[in-house]
């Protein structure tokens, strides 16, 4: 933080520490966080301790408030009036609000109200995260008083204050977010403002009231929504774990759209819960929990429902999925259990309908009873060198069940016959080496060309009498040519093998994808036969070149070129749309692709990253990615 | 004609999004504190001091400027917590010009003082609505100020140290990432102060196992931040498999800041099932191409 002299702005995101005494106007003073200094905040953790009244929730009336979002900072001009959580009263002509460095001013003919007497003074500075308040009386003549702790019976006379207790800052320039008459301030949390004048660029659109959240608490940031293109979140009601949004959004199937989102949060868990969209028959409700049960155990769970439902009105089908995952830290590893239900209706079975279908409304709502469900437990070690070899060694290990009583996992095998519960346990390993400098930059300049690479393998043993291996080697060398350009290629094989011995052509029988039954592309309806020779053996061979060049901190350009060398080759499919974006689902890799990224970053808040990938005429078709894919990063 | 219409709507929504965003105004996607405007760039020469500033005979005019708090009781409060006795008779003036002044004498304006250093008091006010290039030191006007008590040591103040000057330091954040992570996969950076979106700062590939992202941030600037693969269920997780609370960066005095950190696993991983990446060919988990009979494990 900074103690700031007129004419500079507050420019930092950060604990408000004591500055020095002021020394000189220009440039401005100096301040070193203290150490040990109480109220410092701790990263995302809520107050171990309530805070006192004194520094909780206080309000703000003015003539006209207003928000500063690209600068956090809370404005407010004519008879403002200010009441603080324990009952002190401050009228005053400005006062401004730094959000990140949890501190205001109150200034020009300045009334301080307090349990003790009511003062007057030119102006009045409270910094929450110390507890220290800081007043320029008057009397019969000026003076300096501190109140520590909300003492005001017991100011201390004269002592030095920070340099920067009353800096205002030029604001003139900057945008307004949010006009408002009102607005009650939790410091480090939050901001209420009653009515609220919201800015969308283009104008001002007058709301009742607005629910700004800056908490530092990641967990708010969880998101249940599914993707759109475009979400336009209006915050209408929130608190210190709590926050209630609207969204108006846009994509393409759905046009524009409400949803809504609730985040119940707290340092050790989170709930989220969204539904989206509100006003579209197709209805998808989310709800994200996680809880810290104990330093060393967490759980988290996940839980969607898609149902299709006019209003709220009996679904015509309904869906659903749900994670369950609770890990455990162990000594040097730890243990997950890793639960899915997928279900694939939730309504009670119809009347036969149409041709005796089972179904809702429409045989387009099809009822399937479908209910698989799979659980792991995995352990997984720490990462630990291998001696004094430039190696790492992790193993992990783990056990399941997979089970779907309506659709086998494997349906009339000879000799088998139908399954449709399997145990499996596997054991894993991954071999990794540091970074090696294989030729080292004699010159200092960090230019060594560096090996890398990596050994993963795989064993997975099921009760029915077959087992997969998974096993993927990578390697690759990388070198930085100039502290802006850097290269990289990299060669990996994965292998993957479903070996049933005697039985191998059983499941993999020669002829269940040759003719009719032959894989094809839904785009060209060409044959791809080959598929025939899959025998549960898979070869990827991938080759990555990549050239960075980072001309300045605001510009970088990526291109990368992919090779692949695969069996079964891959099959050129559809141009489908998620998310917004549009890209063609392949089943593999394309042989070829080149891709071009060039990101800029706008300002301190947005970067703009536009890419484009070209596939060398895949298929006869697939030549660029259907679009440009643009993505403001902020 | 009504896809014609939703086109310009959403058109207009985007380009409202985009002139919000890129003016900084939307809520919850907050950047850095802006970097501090910049002080006037076209010196301004001050007007001479009008006819009536004259020092009193024992005295010489010294000129420094600063933001006014206050004027009252005869007195004017600057932002650095300072009374200043005025002059009976003090003129008040524009300060580009020497003429009338165009912004009233209150909270927030800017003003150039001319003190009588015989007296210590303030003979004219030049006022401002702009920040006014610095003049005089602060040291040559302290012992003008006025106040009823005896100064008195402050002991939550720092009395040593360098403190952060707020300069922008060049801060290079290099992570190394589980080997299994897929070879295309994104890597970003989340921090606190761009609304923890997952999204914030994509970083670059640089090696097998490491990324890479170059940013200016000011000196004093704390930070929150996490590893994500683009979204909050791939967030970054602790070597012992548990979330990890965001670390916590605080930029100091430097030109050049690298921070080295590892990652040792992503949320979305599945330690039962490699991950072969997005549209992987065939293998035993994804055996069927589109049209699928029985599936398999």
């Amino acid at each position: 933080m900074l103690a700031f002299a007129p004419g500079r702005a507050a420019a930092q995101v950060g604990p408000a520490p004591f500055p020095q005494p002021p020394t000189t106007l220009t440039p401005p003073p100096v301040g070193t966080p203290a150490p040990g200094l109480q109220g410092a905040p701790e990263p995302s953790e809520s107050p171990s301790t309530p805070r006192p009244a004194r520094l909780s929730a206080f309000g703000v009336t003015a003539k006209r408030v207003a928000f500063y979002s690209n600068r956090y900072v809370l404005t407010a001009e004519g008879a403002v009036k200010l009441q603080l959580g324990d009952g002190t009263r401050i009228s005053a002509n400005t006062f401004f609000m730094d959000l990140r460095l949890n501190r205001f001013v109150a200034a020009g003919d300045v009334t301080l109200v307090t349990s003790s007497g009511t003062y007057h003074g030119a102006a009045f500075s409270e910094y929450f995260d110390f507890d220290r308040a800081y007043f320029i009386p008057v009397t019969s003549e000026p003076d300096r008083w501190t109140y520590t702790e909300g003492q005001y019976a017991h100011p201390l006379f004269g002592r030095e204050m920070p340099g920067d207790a009353f800096f205002l800052p030029d604001l003139s320039g900057q945008s307004v977010f949010c006009y408002s008459k009102k607005a009650v301030v939790d410091p480090r949390q939050s901001i209420r403002f009653t009515p609220a004048s919201l800015n969308f660029g283009l104008t001002f659109v007058p709301f009742p009231t607005y629910f700004l959240n800056f908490s530092s608490n990641p967990n708010f940031a969880q998101n249940a929504l599914p993707g759109s293109e475009v979400d336009g979140p209006y915050d209408f009601a929130g608190g210190a774990h709590g926050l209630a949004t609207a969204h108006l959004r846009y994509d393409p199937a759905d046009n524009v759209f409400f949803a809504y989102e609730q985040h119940q949060v707290s340092a050790n868990h989170y709930l989220v819960f969204a539904v989206s969209p509100l006003t579209r028959p197709l209805k998808v409700y989310n709800l994200l929990g996680f809880d810290r049960l104990s330093p060393k155990v967490e759980i988290q769970v996940s839980l969607q429902e898609t149902a299709f439902q006019h209003d709220f009105s009996q679904p015509l089908s309904a869906t659903a999925y749900g994670n369950l995952e609770v890990t455990a830290g162990l000594h040097h590893s730890y243990l997950q259990l890793n639960a899915d239900q997928y279900y694939e209706s939730l309504l009670s079975q119809p009347q036969p309908g149409i041709g005796g279908l089972l179904y809702y409304g429409d045989p387009s709502h099809n009822w399937v009873p479908d209910h698989p469900n799979d659980v792991s437990l995995s352990w997984i070690g720490y990462r630990n060198p291998i001696g004094k070899l430039p190696l790492y060694l992790q193993l992990r290990s783990s056990i399941g069940l997979d089970h779907d009583w309506l659709t086998p996992l494997y349906d009339d095998l000879p000799d088998i016959g139908t399954i449709v519960t399997q145990w499996s346990h596997g054991a894993g390993m991954n071999v990794t080496t540091q970074q090696i400098k294989l030729l080292p930059d004699r010159s200092g300049q960090h230019r060594d060309l560096l090996l890398t690479a990596s050994f993963d393998k795989q064993r997975q043993w099921f009760s029915m009498p077959h087992y997969i291996d998974t096993q993927v080697e990578t390697a690759s060398l990388s070198r930085a040519f100039t502290p802006k350009v850097n290269a990289l290629v990299s060669y990996s094989i994965t292998n993957t093998g479903d070996f049933w011995g005697s039985k191998q052509l059983d499941v993999y029988p020669p002829t269940s994808l040759s003719g009719m039954n032959a894989a094809y592309s839904p785009f060209t309806l060409e044959q791809f036969p080959g598929y025939s020779a899959f025998r549960g053996f898979a070869t990827v061979r991938s080759l990555n070149e990549q050239l960075l060049f980072t001309p300045t901190t605001r510009l970088t350009l990526t291109f990368s070129m992919r090779e692949n060398h695969d069996f079964p080759v891959p099959i050129p499919g559809l141009p489908v749309i998620s998310g917004g974006v549009t890209f063609w689902q392949n089943y593999g890799f394309t042989p070829y692709q080149f891709t071009g990224d060039v990101r800029y970053r706008i300002n301190n808040i947005l970067a703009l990253d536009v890419a484009r990938a070209y596939y060398f005429n895949f298929g006869g078709y697939q030549r660029w990615s259907p679009e440009f894919l643009i993505t403001l990063l902020r | 004609m009504k896809q014609r219409r939703l086109l310009l709507v959403s058109a207009l929504w985007i380009a409202s999004a985009l002139a919000a965003a890129t003016s900084g105004l939307l809520p919850g996607k907050v950047g850095l504190a802006a970097t501090p405007p910049p002080l006037t760039e076209t010196p301004i020469t001050p007007p001479p001091l009008s006819a009536t500033a004259t020092p009193s005979p024992s005295g010489q005019l010294i000129r420094y400027t600063g933001q006014l708090l206050d004027l009252r009781g005869g007195f004017a409060f600057f932002t650095t917590g300072d009374a200043f006795r005025l002059a009976p008779g003090y003129k008040v003036v524009d300060a580009a010009t020497g003429g009338p002044p165009t912004v009233p004498a209150m909270t927030r304006t800017y003003a150039r003082a001319a003190f009588d250093t015989g007296n210590g008091s303030i003979v004219q006010l030049g006022l401002s609505p702009k920040p006014l290039p610095p003049e005089a030191n602060y040291q040559d006007v302290a012992r003008f100020a006025v106040a009823l008590s005896t100064s008195a040591p402050n002991p939550d103040l720092i009395p040593h140290g360098e403190g952060y000057n707020g300069k922008p330091v060049l801060v290079i954040f290099t992570v190394e990432i589980p080997p299994q992570t897929p070879f295309n996969d994104d890597v970003y950076l989340a921090t606190d102060v761009s609304g923890w979106s997952a999204t914030a700062i994509k970083m670059d590939r640089i090696d097998a196992t490491h990324y890479r992202v170059e940013r200016d941030f000011l000196s004093g600037t704390r930070l929150l931040y996490r590893y994500t693969l683009g979204s909050w269920s791939s967030a970054e997780r602790g070597q012992d498999g548990l979330e990890v609370k965001p670390r916590l960066f605080l930029v100091p005095n430097a030109d050049v800041k690298s921070v080295s950190d590892t990652v040792y696993h992503w949320g979305n991983e599945n330690p039962n099932a490699p991950d072969l990446g997005e549209n992987a060919p065939p293998t035993p988990y994804n055996p069927i191409p589109f049209f699928t009979p029985p599936r398999r494990p």
